[in-house]
């Protein structure tokens, strides 16, 4: 039950989490995004531009739901997932940056929270599950492939869920269905939000690759086995296994290896939080807890597997609530285990995080504008291909 | 004989054969030459065979006088014999390499069974080693590595054969103190690794007969004593002055530039003096730039990017867009580490494995670049191989039998699929990637223009990307004797090539000394054969003869393994105006 009381810790994350955003956004303005509107709209050839007061308050609720839905997983340190998203910079860098992404982080943590409770019984999930379904679904492009392919895959995995999407697929489907038909309608903006979407085959270095791969098998004097081995479709699908593997390396996610907002040094989440995360894989896999979700979770790193860009961090925010799952587990258990070691881990972890806190900040406020202007010029806008 | 009929052995050595395979196959062609440094190894060998001596002339050395710097002396000396038998050829120089490469695959199965008493375990992380891109590589090229892992792997499990039978500490002890004459990496590891062991068996070693404690640390002693001082007085630490983070020539621009920033001057453009303010001078200094460049290399030499996707990005240390582990193994490493963290092992083993990874990339962080540097971090291979090879089997554990087995073969499969993947890039793409980096084309050249050399009163060698001579002396198997005499007194400012080195009738200029096609005709006299790598020239003239000056003719033209040309030769071409 929520009372007062224990809407103290809550209410002081979002607190922590919007100074951390105010802080990047000061010395970031006005950088932004481009180019960003609802897929819907794209459809009818209309345009809306969220402005940043809408994204500042989407990014103020989607710490309400990670802590709603750090609730319902995680019973003693409910308030983690709400932490762990509050300290790390992505979700504040997008936000600074007015990024669309932030709406649809909402939109798939409303959505994971709506299945959660309804699993549990609750018939308001239903309706959160449905509204937040809808809203991704006319909202994003990509989330129009995902969710459904999502909701197959959980009613081919989950029994107990089987029931539950079973009693309203019809319902359930005929959200993504009716967009079919406003698609089928029209199908020229489609076609072109398609090509705008999907870069990812679009590399002409490609053809070359095989080519020359190709002229170098002739040249060893294994004509046969490179028509075999090296063609387009294989290595495209290479090309794709590739850039999965580049997705869920920790050095993605925990370094500035790939960078926010394509020039920033800061980390998507802080190297401190590295150790959890592993802890946390393991535990998952160590307790079998529904370890499908492992390969659904990947469905939502296809926005960003589509980008033309090696990856997109502004797409694979989308990813992010599994990764604060992970993350809020492995801290969770490490809590919990009294071995030395891990008390060794914990303790380090916290120096290290605050380290880097005191670090980034520092970095944020000395170079980041300057970095923008070396790497882009002046006009303040990045675009998301 | 009995040993022999145990299946398990049966299997070790069928792995081992394979690795050997794997290893030696196509040597002289894959990688496609000798590069620079393995010639020199080729040529000291030689050098020693025929005279006793280094190339530069020194008696026996502990430390190689090369042309660039000094070089550990241990695989140099390994590589006597082999030259002898094969000459300064790719298997020459190289199989030694193979030789060690192959030898590790037993060592480590032998290491982790003692380390663990599962044979499971000890099977796994022979067979990884066995297909790992990073020991593969490392195991058929002239690097000294290669030895290096296998005298530390083998020293360290004679150490732990030695807590229970003393006399193997004295061969323990001989083979860790050897480390240092093979790779410069292993002159700062050893300190740390020795530390390291006596931490964790330090209670064990001091039950030990103190007869064999003292035998040990006297042949430890002998072997490091010479090489220490020779480290430290003979030019040893050469190479550690050249790459260290400490003479990092960009240190005081990068302290400078960062103080600039915290001062906020960098907004005032045109603003050339300001005051560093406290806070900058605080932590922009030489201090946290070491730090800071240390513990960048260190986290990074654990990097996912490096170990399982792109690898050290200098093709001649790895393929191209493959790790230093075959991907597949990623999750593993991160499995096997916290099976080993939270499992039931001994304390002492647990201690023992983190303290080794954890201490193995030290070396290599203290030098620039040294975060990705395979050749540098192979100290973390066995480690690395041994966490992988616990995740595995953890992994494997934590299903039923059934759904284990289904989970083996799909791993079975993407293994295969990966190492066959491997073994066609590294085979039939990688030589024509690299060709260029592995200095192919050489051998032709210098061989062809010391068959052309009575015609010509002089041979000039353009070095406009690499040191010519060391790749003349090797591959034309100059004489040591003659070199060792000759050198470096016959030094001579050359007309429009600069100070150049003589040998007989051979010119070498400066490196990075070059002519553009159209300025050769005045440059290249009567009487001479000027040989020019295809970059300076940068046209394809076998398929663009007529850019040819008409003063000029081509001779000869030295081809890489692709097809395209490596070198020309050109002399005046007299014809012209008859």
């Amino acid at each position: 039950m929520i009372t007062r009381k224990n809407l103290v810790y809550p209410f002081l994350i979002i607190v922590l989490h919007q100074l951390l955003t105010v802080y990047i956004h000061v010395f970031l303005f006005p950088i932004g995004y481009l180019n960003q509107n609802l897929f819907i709209l794209d459809l009818l050839g209309k345009s809306y531009t969220l402005s940043f007061w809408w994204i500042f308050t989407l990014d103020a609720l989607n710490v309400v739901v990670f802590w709603l839905l750090g609730r319902e997983l995680f019973s003693k340190y409910s308030y983690m997932p709400a932490f762990v998203y509050a300290i790390s910079p992505w979700g504040s860098y997008s936000t600074s940056a007015c990024s669309i992404y932030v709406l649809y982080l909402f939109v798939v943590l409303a959505f994971f929270y709506g299945l959660i409770i309804t699993k549990k019984g609750s018939k308001k999930g239903m309706l959160i599950f449905v509204a937040a379904f809808f809203i991704g679904v006319y909202g994003s492009f990509y989330l129009f492939v995902v969710f459904p392919l999502f909701i197959l895959g959980l009613y081919l995995a989950d029994k107990s869920l089987r029931k539950m999407v079973g009693k309203y697929m019809l319902f359930i489907f005929l959200i993504p269905t009716s967009l079919a038909l406003i698609v089928f309608a029209n199908w020229h903006p489609f076609i072109n939000i398609l090509s705008n979407n999907v870069m990812l085959f679009s590399d002409p270095g490609l053809v070359n690759v095989v080519n020359q791969y190709r002229g170098e098998s002739d040249v060893a004097g294994l004509h046969l086995m490179g028509r075999l081995s090296e063609n387009r479709y294989l290595f495209s699908l290479e090309f794709l296994a590739d850039k999965f593997l580049l997705h869920i390396m920790p050095a993605t996610i925990f370094t500035s290896k790939e960078k926010l907002l394509g020039f920033s040094f800061t980390p998507p989440i802080f190297l401190g939080l590295i150790v959890p995360f592993f802890y946390g894989v393991w535990v998952l896999i160590n307790t079998k807890r529904q370890l499908y979700l492992i390969p659904l979770s990947f469905l939502f790193i296809i926005p960003s597997l589509l980008s033309k860009e090696g990856i997109s961090l502004n797409r694979f925010i989308i990813f992010l609530p599994f990764l604060v799952y992970v993350l809020s587990l492995g801290v969770a258990k490490l809590l919990e285990n009294k071995q030395r070691w891990l008390r060794i881990v914990l303790t380090s972890t916290a120096l290290l995080l605050i380290f880097q806190i005191l670090v980034a900040a520092s970095d944020v406020r000395t170079r980041e504008f300057e970095r923008y202007i070396r790497y882009f010029g002046q006009n303040y806008e990045i675009v998301d291909k | 004989m009995k040993f022999l009929k145990s299946k398990e052995i049966l299997i070790v050595i069928l792995i081992t054969l394979f690795g050997f395979l794997v290893r030696i196959a196509f040597i002289n062609k894959v990688p496609p030459s000798l590069f620079g440094d393995e010639v020199d190894v080729g040529y000291q060998a030689y050098s020693i065979l025929k005279t006793g001596k280094d190339y530069m002339g020194n008696f026996m050395p502990l430390h190689f006088q090369s042309l660039a710097e000094y070089r550990t002396p241990l695989y140099l000396y390994s590589a006597i014999p082999t030259v002898w038998m094969f000459g300064i050829s790719p298997l020459g120089v190289r199989l030694p390499s193979v030789i060690f490469g192959t030898l590790t695959l037993p060592a480590i199965y032998f290491l982790t069974k003692e380390l663990f008493k599962k044979r499971k375990v000890s099977l796994l992380a022979l067979l990884i080693l066995m297909i790992t891109p990073w020991h593969i590589h490392y195991s058929r090229s002239g690097f000294e590595v290669s030895e290096l892992m296998f005298f530390l792997t083998f020293g360290l499990l004679l150490f732990l054969k030695g807590l229970k039978k003393p006399k193997y500490l004295i061969f323990s002890s001989i083979l860790l103190a050897f480390t240092p004459w093979i790779y410069n990496t292993a002159k700062f590891y050893l300190p740390v690794f020795l530390i390291v062991i006596l931490v964790v068996w330090f209670k064990k070693l001091a039950k030990v007969s103190k007869k064999y404690l003292i035998a040990s640390c006297m042949a430890f002693m002998i072997i490091e004593t010479p090489f220490f001082f020779s480290t430290v007085f003979g030019g040893g630490e050469e190479r550690f002055n050249l790459v260290s983070i400490f003479n990092d020539p960009e240190m005081q621009g990068n302290i400078g530039f960062s103080r600039i920033e915290e001062s906020g001057a960098a907004k005032f453009v045109g603003v050339s003096v300001f005051q560093s303010s406290f806070v900058g001078r605080v932590f922009n200094n030489k201090f946290f730039y070491f730090l800071d460049e240390f513990s960048k290399n260190y986290i990074k030499s654990f990097s996912s990017d490096f170990m399982f996707v792109r690898g050290d990005t200098t093709p001649r240390h790895n393929v191209i867009s493959f790790g230093e582990f075959l991907p597949i193994f990623g999750p593993f490493l991160l499995f096997g580490i916290f099976e080993l963290m939270v499992g039931k092992y001994r304390k002492r083993l647990k201690l023992f494995l983190f303290l080794w990874l954890i201490t193995s990339p030290i070396a290599s962080a203290l030098t620039r670049d040294g975060a990705n540097h395979a050749t540098r971090l192979i100290l973390v291979l066995p480690s690395m191989v041994v966490f992988i090879s616990l995740g595995v089997l953890w992994f494997l554990r934590i299903f039923s039998r059934k759904t284990t087995r289904l989970i083996g073969l799909f791993l079975m499969v993407f293994t295969l699929f990966y190492f066959v993947r491997y073994l066609n890039d590294y085979f039939f793409h990688y030589p024509f990637q690299t060709e260029r980096l592995w200095h192919a084309g050489y051998q032709d050249a210098v061989l062809e223009a010391q068959s052309l050399s009575g015609k010509y009163k002089r041979v000039i060698f353009s070095s406009f990307d690499e040191p010519s001579l060391l790749f003349y002396l090797g591959w034309s198997n100059y004489p040591p004797s003659r070199f060792q005499s000759e050198y470096p007194n016959d030094k001579l400012d050359l007309k429009n090539y600069g100070e150049s080195y003589k040998l007989g009738n051979f010119y070498f200029p400066p490196v990075g000394t070059g002519h553009n096609l159209y300025n050769l005709a005045p440059i290249v006299a009567d009487g001479d054969l000027y040989i020019t790598p295809f970059r300076e020239i940068d046209f394809d003239l076998v398929k663009e003869p007529e850019r040819i000056p008409r003063d000029i003719k081509l001779v000869h033209v030295s081809f890489y393994p692709s097809g395209t040309p490596a070198f020309y030769m050109f002399e005046k071409n007299n014809l012209v105006g008859q």
